[in-house]
This record gives C-alpha cells, sequence and structure tokens, in this order.
C-alpha cells in the first residue's frame, strides 16, 4: 500500500513497544516457540517481516527503528546492549536504507547503553534521535555518532526548523496542547520572520475531511505525556 | 560551526538535501477509517524542507491498530487519501517514508474488529491506559 501511495521508502516500527519490540525484548516475549527464547528466535518475526517488505521495496527504501532502553509501553529486556548488537548485526547484512535509533529512555531520561558501539556494528546510515538539538546534532555528525539526526518535538513547534536552525533563528515554544487531535492552530505559524498564516478556528475545522463526531474531543485535553523529555532545549527558548 | 547538518546525503538511491529527519510522531489527525485529513496534508507540507520525514505510524492491518485517529496503510482508500500528501512533500523537493506500525498488546478490544482481543507475543499485560475512542481504558492480558 505505502508503495502504491507512492512513499520513497518505509520505516519499520521496530520500537516503543509496538509488536515487532514486544517480540525482540525478553520482557515482553516468553514464548517458547521458534518466535521466543533466543535473540535468534525473538528476531525471527523481525526477520520475516523484512523479507516480505524487500520483496516489494529495494532495501535500500527501507529502514528499521529500534529502541534499545526504551521503557515506554511497559518494556524492558534483560540484556539490551547484548541482544540489541546481535539484532543490529544481523541487520547490517541486509544493505537497508538506514538503522534509526531512539537513545535512552524517554520514561526516565536516562541513558546508559553504549549507541556508538551499537552504530558502529552497523554499515549502512545511522539516524541518531531523541533530544538532539542543533549542537549536539552538529557534534553527534562531527564524532561520526551519526549519519542523520531525527528531531521530534522541535519539528512540532517549527515547520521550518531547517532554517532556523541553519540561520540561527529563535525557535517556537513546544505547545503540548496542540500535539494530538485537531487543534492544530498554534502551529501552523511559519516563522517569525516572513508573513504569519493566522487561520481561525473555524476554518481549520472546515478544512478537515473527517466527521467531527467520531474525534474524541478528549484527546486535546490529555495531561502532558509522562514522556516527553521536559528538559528538551526548545522548549526553554522564548 | 561544522555545516554537515546542512549538507545534502545520499541515502541509496534518494539524494536528500540535508541530514535533518523528521521523527515520526502520532498525531491523531486522521479520520475514523484511516484517512489522511486535510490538517495533515498541511502538517507535512510545511515541514517538507527536512531531508527527509519519517510519517507518523501507519498500522498496517486492522488488527494492527492500537490509536484513535491513526492513518492506515491497509487498504486502497487509505493510501489513495496519502497520495496528495506525498505529493505536496514531493513538490516542495522533500522525501517521506510511511513508518508501518503494529500495535500488538498496545491496544484495545473496542479498537479491534468484532472486540477481538489484541495480539502479542506472549499474554503479559502492559501497565497503564489505552488510548480508545471512549477514554482511557486499561490494558487487557491477551489470550496466550
Amino acid at each position: 500500500m505505502a508503495k502504491l501511495a507512492g512513499f520513497d521508502g518505509v520505516e519499520i516500527h521496530g520500537a516503543n513497544g509496538y509488536i515487532i519490540d514486544q517480540f525482540l525484548r525478553d520482557g515482553s516475549n516468553q514464548r517458547t516457540d521458534p518466535y521466543g527464547g533466543s535473540v535468534e528466535n525473538r528476531m525471527r518475526l523481525l526477520n520475516e517481516i523484512l523479507d516480505a517488505v524487500i520483496s516489494v521495496w529495494s532495501s535500500d527504501r527501507v529502514g528499521v527503528r529500534l529502541t534499545p532502553e526504551n521503557s515506554f509501553n511497559s518494556m524492558s529486556d534483560s540484556q539490551p546492549q547484548q541482544h540489541f548488537g546481535y539484532f543490529i548485526e544481523q541487520l547490517s547484512t541486509r544493505q537497508l536504507g538506514y538503522l534509526h535509533i531512539l537513545q535512552g529512555d524517554m520514561m526516565t531520561k536516562v541513558s546508559l547503553l553504549d549507541y556508538r558501539a551499537l552504530r558502529d556494528k552497523f554499515s549502512g546510515s545511522y539516524i541518531a534521535n531523541n533530544g538532539y538539538d542543533l549542537q549536539k546534532a552538529q557534534t553527534a555528525l562531527d564524532n561520526g555518532d551519526a549519519s542523520l539526526v531525527a528531531f521530534g518535538l522541535p519539528f512540532l513547534a517549527n515547520p521550518d526548523l531547517v532554517r532556523r536552525y541553519k540561520e540561527q533563528l529563535p525557535l517556537n515554544p513546544v505547545d503540548f496542547d496542540t500535539f494530538y487531535g485537531g487543534n492544530e492552530i498554534r502551529n501552523m505559524r511559519i516563522s517569525p520572520v516572513s508573513s504569519l498564516r493566522a487561520i481561525k478556528r473555524s476554518d481549520a475545522r472546515k478544512e478537515t475531511q473527517w466527521n467531527d463526531e467520531s474525534f474524541p474531543s478528549y484527546l486535546t485535553k490529555l495531561p502532558r505525556p509522562a514522556h516527553a523529555p521536559c528538559l528538551h532545549p526548545c522548549m526553554q527558548s522564548r | 560551526m561544522s555545516k554537515k547538518l546542512f549538507a545534502a546525503v545520499q541515502l541509496g538511491s534518494l539524494k536528500l538535501s540535508n541530514r535533518m529527519v523528521m521523527a515520526p510522531m502520532t498525531r491523531n489527525r486522521a479520520s475514523q477509517q484511516g484517512l489522511v485529513s486535510n490538517m495533515m496534508i498541511e502538517h507535512y507540507q510545511q515541514r517538507a524542507t527536512a531531508g527527509l520525514i519519517i510519517a507518523e505510524s501507519s498500522p498496517v492491518s486492522a488488527q494492527a491498530v492500537g490509536y484513535p485517529n491513526t492513518p492506515g496503510m491497509f487498504n486502497t482508500e487509505q493510501a489513495a487519501s496519502w497520495a496528495p500528501l506525498i505529493e505536496s512533500v514531493h513538490a516542495k523537493g522533500g522525501h517521506i517514508f510511511a513508518q508501518l506500525q503494529h500495535c500488538g498488546r498496545i491496544s484495545h478490544s473496542s479498537m479491534q474488529l468484532d472486540n477481538a482481543l489484541p495480539v502479542a507475543p506472549s499474554a503479559i499485560k502492559a501497565d497503564g491506559q489505552a488510548v480508545t475512542y471512549t477514554g482511557m481504558l486499561d490494558y487487557q492480558t491477551l489470550a496466550p
């Protein structure tokens, strides 16, 4: 379907406690059949998925995202450095487009693993993620810790993040209230220097295609997600 | 300061304009049927200067769904709804990957076909609550 839609490639979501991650990490996988037990078995599902996806896409258009130590969604593993070292060595044999790693634990804000060691096991492009800002990203690239850097929160608040970093412009603060659901208004601003596009609330609602009644409005009022990295530099700028 | 972040980079057969990636972030703005909304098109198009955009998680089947209003990737209607979004990103010189998702146990029977229990490798319940159309509900213990 993704190819039909016209995407340039696909990323297999093997991270954050969803099904592939549930198989990879032994905190959630206690199977005794060929899909559980040893590292080889726990990786079996991911391998089968990759076999299938690479039959549709060329392998350089396929990426994989992993989170070796993220406890989000009740995840845990007995030996993440060793187990993910194995998974990444195996992935390295497939000529994938990239390996994308969320480094650290989003819940505890701690990062204990040696990510450079994991990165060095992968022969292709490595996308580093979690809490990066301009400075940290430049350093990571200069040190060879990553080939590319992924930014989450800063991109939500700043559509033109590339320009803002390049020209060292101030950043918009992150607005948690607009994360989920239909409250986009405040994130529609483009930049402080070019013309601001203010979209009236009523226009924004008209623009959506979906049926309003199905939208669970409580989503816009959810408390701040526990995993949001509160200390991210973009949240302190004003 | 080094300018590597803004330098073009070759990713396989793709030439990306810089080394900044927009991370995948679920925003629950698709329709209940998993169709892409105008607000989503606007959102991604605005950020198309990123070297690579990784789109928000798209469940690969009805069973893969775990959250409300996520854009699907399992029928042709959903694929067609992504096309204008992708075109708008390409029109600005950007590149975009889909993120293929299956939530496994991070779901709820109310989000599944025929209220079936979600699937997972083992019957180990996650702590916390699922985000559903009717409110936050405890995760369920699945059949082994």
